[in-house]
């Protein structure tokens, strides 16, 4: 088994240039029916929506097909797994939004900013959750000193043509390797978690 | 038919074919077409002195003998006949050497060998590597992978 990406015992993790180039394989066929071309994502909402595909073998080129992340199987390191063909031509995401998402914005580049306003560096990648449910789960930053450090994606998040502020709840989930950065994001999911569960009902209630 | 012990692929290859109607020697097995599912034998390839490749259908094998394979008639011999036989007569689908890939995406070395029952031509489980694969976490054996169910 090769080994780029991380787990089991934290949240499995890939860089979204490592799925570039790897086969889309069908679990009841056992065919590799095309090849990863590029990921489709929504900066806005900071969602992984898909991926672009290539075709396989000696003549390849570009399919029109495309990917929506929700009919995806399992992403490994070796494959990216969907359950037959059909995945690439009965989307339950229209194709439209895959080729053309709402938000265009590139966040690639742009500086991330501590919400008490200290650069933490500039976005060079997007990191994945793979499995059954792949999403986008953090940005990968390079900083002053050239070292890569990870980020957890938020909701908070705010977004500009330049800049991105990271909520100051996130700060401490900060990691500067992708196996800590594992770890991590499945601490910070915990401690969502455990925030939605203690909202207390009378919160909701209308005073008379 | 009484149960067997599983046979090992790699141990049949090489075996003589004999025809129980004329008693003649057929050849000998040169391969095995397993289907989509990657748990049935469908049937054997015949190595021989033909240009052509040439099969039996496992419903047409009475015997599969520790010294040879008994085809129940000579002229149960045949070309290929769908897309499956032409997959694996042509090289495009690997059985023995097959890349084991699991459901989530990691690959998991090559097949060393199918273990099989020699009655009823279903296969009992994979050999790759250090690990055996039972024939309920089988999935499918396609021009990729056996794709398995993970561990």
């Amino acid at each position: 088994m090769s080994g780029r990406g991380v787990g089991p015992d934290t949240e499995r993790l890939m860089r979204a240039r490592d799925v570039t180039g790897l086969p889309v394989v069908t679990i009841v066929g056992g065919d590799d029916i095309a090849e990863i071309r590029d990921v489709v994502y929504d900066a806005g909402s900071h969602s992984l929506i898909g991926f672009t595909l290539n075709k396989r073998g000696w003549f390849r080129g570009t399919l029109k097909g495309v990917l929506a992340a929700t009919d995806i199987e399992g992403i490994g390191a070796d494959a990216v797994m969907v359950h037959d063909d059909a995945a690439l031509t009965e989307s339950s995401t229209p194709v439209a939004t895959l080729a053309d998402p709402e938000t265009q914005r590139d966040v690639m580049g742009n500086r991330v900013l501590s919400s008490d306003g200290t650069d933490l560096g500039q976005i060079t990648g997007v990191v994945l959750s793979t499995g059954v449910d792949p999403a986008a789960v953090g940005y990968e930053l390079t900083d002053a000193a050239g070292e890569a450090m990870f980020v957890p994606i938020s909701a908070q998040m705010a977004i500009s043509d330049t800049n991105l502020i990271l909520p100051a709840e996130s700060t401490e989930f900060v990691r500067n390797d992708l196996a800590g950065f594992g770890a991590s994001i499945a601490s910070y999911r915990a401690d969502l978690d455990r925030a939605s569960e203690h909202v207390d009902p009378a919160d909701h209630w209308e005073q008379p | 038919m009484t149960t067997t012990d599983p046979l090992l692929m790699s141990a049949a290859i090489g075996r003589r074919v004999i025809a129980q109607d004329t008693a003649d020697e057929i050849g000998e097995v040169k391969a095995f077409v397993v289907d989509r599912s990657g748990r049935t034998i469908e049937r054997l390839q015949i190595a021989g002195r033909t240009r052509h490749a040439r099969l039996v259908d496992w419903s047409d094998i009475a015997s599969f003998g520790p010294d040879a394979v008994m085809v129940v008639a000579h002229d149960r011999v045949h070309e290929p006949v769908d897309d499956r036989d032409a997959e694996i007569v042509g090289g495009n689908v690997d059985v023995l050497g097959a890349r084991v890939l699991d459901t989530a995406g990691f690959e998991h070395g090559t097949v060393a060998d199918f273990e099989f029952d020699p009655d009823s031509g279903s296969i009992v489980g994979v050999v790759a590597g250090d690990a055996h694969i039972i024939r309920d976490r089988i999935r499918s054996l396609g021009t990729w992978a056996l794709v398995v169910d993970p561990d």
